[in-house]
């Protein structure tokens, strides 16, 4: 890995944060403004042109972006409407509700998933393969919201065995985890066994067994060194997506996190707040995303050189 | 001699695995094409107006059930309307959004794609910038942003499904072209006077188009699954208009009371992308083994 290559993904990584903030400002801004939602239709004129004085609403988009950008780059992002507080400060508040969660269901999909992916194929074509792979289609085809409502019916309905909402115990994170691992973990499966698939039917692997290893010395030396490529990557995407991937979940069990902030905020149109987790999302994935291309050059040497620009 | 021992395990798993795998793919495309036919005559299907409110005969459970009543197949919802008739009618709305979405996609996509590859240099980086930039914000986050921020209504709605996934098809679209750039006939047919237009839908289109239909199919589930949770988080298609989503959204508060107000559409969403899931990896195989 070449350090031009480095420089120039990096470079691409901040452009593209700047490309999100931009867009979401001007989606925002150019949208309507929040006056009457949160003042209401009867609000006096003095009033309303207070509140636009007082937030900049008066002034010109170009002006309150450059001074968006200004004050962003002093770490200031806006004040949250609805609250009085800074921005930054509401969605921070909700960060760690979100992290544990996610933290606890990432674990969870990555083992259960690329463990079953490889069980999957490695006995290829067998009973547990397809039994797995049922599994797998049937959980990559369920919406998680249906599965969320699917398992609220059945252990807080029918059985009383768990709370269907809010958070405090540790009886509140089993299903809102296993909602979201039942999806990502299936994801995981079918990913895994195909990456192991493609990778076991390739010569190299016909040439280890001749040469006397046994099938998992070969394996573990050779399929699954080259399986993990692809893995990592979707590992990488969905580690991204931590923040952003429990907004579903986080709305269906009155979860106190980031995602359902972003759903209330956006009904109500708090829009600092909106752009604030839009690009807390933003650099998270951003970051992986850069994270896993190095680990990527670190992994397969021809990347940096070959793909280096694509 | 690798090649012939991969074919013949190929062919011996494909023996294998020959009638239950093709009666599933058989069962799925049967489940689609009548869901398809149900949508497309809803107005004859329904029993009932799907908004007609009946406040004597609310929550009325499934025929089978105790207190059901025979006129109302499925039951009735909070409001006394016929379930039957609004499942009915959120099939088809719930479809022809999935089916726009994936289409307008598919061209919108592939037209940028074959932008890029032909225009190359800046055109290209700026679309490629673009594609990265997509690639950097989770959809779903994109689609709350605008949706709540715009006034919902169902053609922005349909709009922004139907750049749900673009990115993908113009990678896709840009590779293919460029490769086919780099085989003889798109050079052939170019020194023969042919317009890029011409090049692009005549000659590299048709070349590519196995590869597009498959994404297309994997895009379709995508859609609808996208379409349904933002209907079920009320930022979807609005009432009166009815989607399964909304549908699951509005049954949740009865969950406890009336649990067929959720179960019947969630049942109806779940064998819906199952079944193009199956769909779509049979396509795959059949078309393009080498998307895997």
């Amino acid at each position: 890995m070449n350090s031009s290559y480095l420089i120039r993904k990096v470079l691409r990584a901040m452009l593209t944060v700047l490309m999100v903030t931009t867009f979401v400002f001007l989606i925002l801004r150019l949208s309507g403004d929040p006056t009457v939602s949160v003042l209401g239709l009867e609000a006096s004129p003095e009033a309303v042109e207070a509140f636009r004085a007082k937030w900049g609403l008066d002034q010109p988009v170009r002006v309150q972006y450059f001074d968006f950008i200004k004050n962003a780059l002093h770490g200031d992002l806006g004040v949250s409407i609805l609250e009085g507080k800074p921005a930054l400060e509401t969605v921070a508040a909700r960060l760690p509700d979100t992290l544990i969660l996610m933290i606890i269901t990432t674990v969870l999909t990555f083992v259960v998933g690329i463990s079953s992916g490889l069980l999957a194929s490695l006995y290829h074509n067998s009973n547990k393969d397809r039994i797995i792979m049922l599994f797998a289609v049937a959980g990559y085809s369920m919406p998680t919201f249906v599965v969320g409502v699917l398992l609220v019916m059945f252990f807080s309905v029918t059985l009383g065995w768990l709370p269907s909402s809010g958070s405090g115990t540790w009886a509140h994170f089993i299903l809102p985890v296993l909602t979201m691992t039942i999806v990502e973990a299936a994801i995981f499966a079918r990913f895994t066994r195909s990456a192991m698939l493609e990778v076991l039917y390739q010569p190299y692997m016909k040439t280890a067994l001749a040469k006397g290893l046994s099938w998992w010395q070969a394996v573990r030396r050779h399929a699954l060194p080259n399986a993990a490529i692809p893995v990592v990557t979707i590992m990488g995407f969905w580690v991204g997506l931590i923040i952003a991937g429990a907004v579903i979940t986080e709305s269906i069990f009155g979860w106190p996190g980031v995602g359902r902030l972003l759903v209330y905020s956006v009904k109500h149109r708090d829009y600092n707040v909106v752009q604030v987790i839009v690009i807390f999302i933003s650099c998270s994935m951003v970051i992986t995303n850069l994270t896993v291309d190095i680990l990527y050059g670190l992994l397969d040497p021809r990347v940096s050189v070959v793909k280096g620009d694509q | 001699m690798q090649n012939t021992i991969t074919k013949d395990r190929r062919i011996l798993i494909e023996k294998k695995g020959f009638s239950i795998k093709n009666l599933i793919v058989i069962i799925a495309a049967g489940w689609l094409l009548s869901m398809l036919i149900i949508g497309f005559f809803a107005p004859f299907i329904a029993p009932f107006d799907y908004q007609e409110i009946s406040l004597t005969g609310r929550l009325l459970p499934p025929v089978g059930m105790e207190g059901a009543d025979s006129a109302h197949f499925l039951g009735t919802d909070d409001l006394g309307r016929d379930i039957l008739s609004r499942l009915v009618y959120s099939i088809r709305l719930s479809l022809l959004v999935a089916i726009l979405g994936t289409l307008i996609c598919a061209v919108v996509g592939t037209t940028i794609g074959f932008i890029a590859a032909h225009f190359r240099g800046a055109v290209d980086d700026f679309i490629m910038m673009l594609v990265d930039f997509q690639a950097s914000l989770p959809f779903m986050i994109l689609a709350l942003a605008v949706i709540a921020f715009f006034e919902n209504s169902i053609i922005l709605f349909i709009g922004i499904m139907g750049i749900y996934g673009w990115e993908r098809y113009a990678r896709f679209a840009r590779g293919l072209a460029l490769s086919a750039e780099e085989q003889g006939y798109a050079v052939a047919v170019r020194t023969f006077g042919a317009s890029p237009v011409r090049i692009y839908l005549h000659h590299i289109l048709p070349n590519v188009g196995n590869t597009l239909l498959v994404n297309m199919t994997l895009n379709f589930p995508q859609v609808i699954m996208l379409e349904t949770s933002l209907s079920f988080l009320g930022l979807g298609i609005q009432p009166p208009n009815t989607s399964l989503g909304n549908m699951v959204g509005f049954g949740r508060d009865y969950i406890l009371t009336a649990w067929w107000l959720t179960i019947i559409p969630a049942a109806a969403i779940f064998l819906t992308t199952l079944s193009m899931s199956i769909l779509g990896d049979w396509v795959r195989d059949k078309l393009d083994p080498a998307l895997k």
